[in-house]
């Protein structure tokens, strides 16, 4: 990666790999905010699919950017900047990439007991949801009724998560091997 | 798919279970309604009477219509208008809100479970 | 290796544009159920079906729209003023004259007149005139004060004069009643019973399309027959008052018509009294002594005009009144707001908020 001293306005393979990732989140993102939800502005989360498989290739840098352009440039584009759907994007985003961390860490620590994408992107889709609805129960709806969709909420989390993740690692096993490592995690044997 | 993996999987799966346990209710018919604009005080209407309430929130004034023990957002200044796309609710537990202008409805009930027609 | 990268990429293109772009869809649980809902008999008419399988949904579709024609068709036909049959029967009779029955109006005509006998003339099909002196025949002649006392009397005198049955026709030589008349001054109205007939009429016409899930409300005349998918069809009974409660029942009806009869469905109020539209034919006012009346019974022409007959009876002769019309599953709002019901119906309610029921055997 390039020493953070120099600004250089060109963009280099590093960015262009960040804008492309960051492009199909943000895509990812757009089709997704279309879908119903039982509760107003409470996504599944699929672009952090994204995150993901930007973290396990090129690490938690180039992940950070990404999601953060996603969240940012999708609800530009959506039309929900500084709304409340977009604290729910941002803090699901934060905590997922959190928990994501957390997981690479993991992994370096202990590599017996090794997290495939599937079992990442559960945990960061558990994350995300429990994060949008932490926001949603505190600020926005904080009734009691609401703990209701909290089962439903997080099953569904779970079933996305298992199916991103393993959507994740067919996707990290199809693509060209990187000239380095990047975390404690690549492509599933 | 790794063992850690499946752990992960079934520890999930056991808090989804736990959450189902401590806060799903079978859904009942509601008979009054909270609304609430941003953390300020909650206004309990009854579904019984026809009535249509104004609320003034963050953004300006959503309507809401009370009819044969059920509600909805009629007008809301918000631009998505996710709140009148929710359509009717009835049942105690169903809330939803106007997010930018910071409305929230939730509906209580007595307990009555649902009901497919009223004679009268 | 490209192409099949570019097709792949087109699908998921294609599938994530669909769900993007789709409806949102209906809650799961209301895609077996087809609805109908029709603006006729002066109200609004719901018709539900349970069907999973979509080819059921589909004749269900269809038998709801013969079903629409047949509701149409019977509204213009039995409205009691206008240009439909019974209107122009009710100028014959208004005038003087004498009516004869058409084929197909003969079987709820023969109704109506019989529960008016079994009834003691509590439920009567003659009071038209009488309806329409109080201005409950039409939301256009609405009152807000009750009628002079001369229009009423005059209404009366009219109904007691009238015959109080069918009677045989003139020189036809047949045996069956399907004549009526001179009654001047008298109009029939069959609005306490028609719409009780016109649902057996509709469960008959879908249960002989093979449809055998269904719930009809006509306006607060129910009937259910089956089930809905994994439960019983639930029906509530409107509370009379709503400042107390919406819902005062709840009943799970096994084919049966639950009817209700209310001093709330059409009123006005005058210095502070209630004039409600359930008339007392023996002295022309609007019966006292009860809120409401359910009823609950396999016959939904019965039900129609039990529900009616019990309302005027009152408090003290409902029962008996019941007894006689063989209507046994009953339940009683009074005036003061106490409850009752027959035994064979108190063991199948709920009320919500458990409230005092007397149980009347």
């Amino acid at each position: 990666m390039k020493p953070a001293a120099s600004i250089n306005a060109v963009p280099d393979q590093q960015d262009r790999l960040i804008a492309w990732f960051a492009a199909l989140a943000i895509a990812i993102h757009i089709l997704e905010a279309s879908f119903p939800s039982p509760v107003p502005g409470i996504k599944p989360g699929l672009a952090n699919a994204v995150t993901l498989i930007v973290l396990l290739r090129h690490g938690l840098r180039a992940a950070i950017w990404v999601g953060a352009l996603r969240v940012l440039v999708g609800s530009l584009l959506v039309g929900s900047l500084m709304t409340p759907t977009f604290w729910l994007s941002a803090s699901g985003a934060t905590l997922s990439i959190l928990v994501l961390c957390l997981g690479a860490a993991w992994n370096r620590a202990l590599p017996a007991a090794r997290l495939s994408a599937i079992g990442l992107s559960v945990l960061a889709a558990l994350a995300h949801m429990s994060g949008q609805f932490f926001v949603a129960y505190r600020l926005f709806i904080p009734h009691p009724g609401l703990l209701r969709l909290l089962p439903l909420l997080l099953g569904a989390a779970l079933l996305f998560g298992t199916v991103t993740g393993w959507i994740a690692s067919r996707i990290l096993a199809r693509l060209p091997p990187l000239a380095t490592s990047a975390v404690g995690d690549e492509a599933p044997r | 798919m790794t063992r850690a993996d499946r752990v992960v999987i079934v520890l999930a799966a056991l808090l989804v279970g736990v959450a189902a346990g401590a806060y799903w209710q079978p859904r009942t018919v509601a008979d009054r309604v909270e609304v609430q604009v941003g953390d300020g005080t909650p206004q309990v209407y009854s579904l019984d009477t026809q009535r249509h309430i104004e609320v003034h929130g963050a953004l300006g004034t959503s309507m809401l219509e009370i009819e044969d023990g059920r509600i909805r957002f009629v007008s809301s200044p918000c631009r998505n208008k996710v709140c009148i796309h929710s359509g009717w609710l009835s049942m105690s537990g169903d809330a939803t809100a106007c997010l930018p202008n910071r409305v929230t409805i939730a509906l209580l009930g007595h307990g009555a479970p649902e009901i497919d027609a009223v004679s009268q | 290796m490209l192409l099949r990268r570019i097709l792949v990429g087109a699908a998921l293109l294609a599938l994530l544009s669909w769900l993007a772009l789709r409806p949102p869809p209906q809650d799961a649980r209301e895609t077996e159920l087809v609805e109908r809902n029709l603006p006729v008999l002066g109200t609004w008419v719901t018709l539900s079906a349970y069907a999973e399988d979509p080819a059921l949904q589909t004749r269900v579709q269809r038998a709801f729209d013969q079903v629409a024609q047949q509701l149409a068709d019977f509204d213009t036909r039995w409205r009691a003023f206008g240009d439909g049959t019974l209107g122009r029967l009710n100028a014959e009779l208004v005038a003087g004259g004498s009516i004869r029955v058409p084929q197909d109006m003969r079987p709820l005509f023969r109704r109506a007149f019989e529960i008016h006998r079994i009834s003691g003339g509590l439920f009567d099909p003659r009071i038209g005139a009488l309806v329409r002196v109080w201005g409950f025949d039409d939301e256009a002649h609405y009152r807000e004060s009750p009628p002079p006392q001369a229009e009423i009397d005059t209404a009366l005198a009219a109904l007691r004069e009238a015959p109080e049955s069918l009677q045989t026709c003139p020189g036809s030589g047949e045996a069956e009643q399907d004549c009526y008349g001179p009654a001047p001054g008298v109009v029939l109205d069959f609005g306490a019973i028609a719409k009780g007939y016109a649902v057996d009429q509709v469960g008959e016409r879908l249960l002989a399309a093979g449809i055998e899930n269904f719930m009809i409300n006509a306006g607060g005349n129910v009937r259910t027959q089956g089930r809905r998918g994994d439960r019983a069809w639930r029906i509530a009974v409107r509370h009379p008052r709503p400042e107390i409660g919406r819902l005062l029942a709840i009943v799970e009806p096994d084919d049966e018509n639950v009817v209700t009869s209310g001093d709330y469905e059409r009123y006005f109020e005058y210095q502070g009294r209630r004039y409600h539209h359930i008339l007392d034919p023996r002295d022309g006012r609007p019966a006292q002594g009860l809120q409401a009346v359910s009823v609950l019974s396999a016959d939904g022409t019965l039900a129609d005009a039990a529900s009616t007959a019990l309302f005027v009876a009152g408090p003290e002769h409902w029962r008996d009144t019941a007894r006689k019309l063989g209507v046994g599953q009953s339940l009683i709002v009074k005036a003061d707001g106490a409850l009752q019901a027959t035994q064979s119906l108190a063991a199948r309610i709920t009320l919500p908020g458990k409230p005092p029921l007397e149980v009347v055997p």
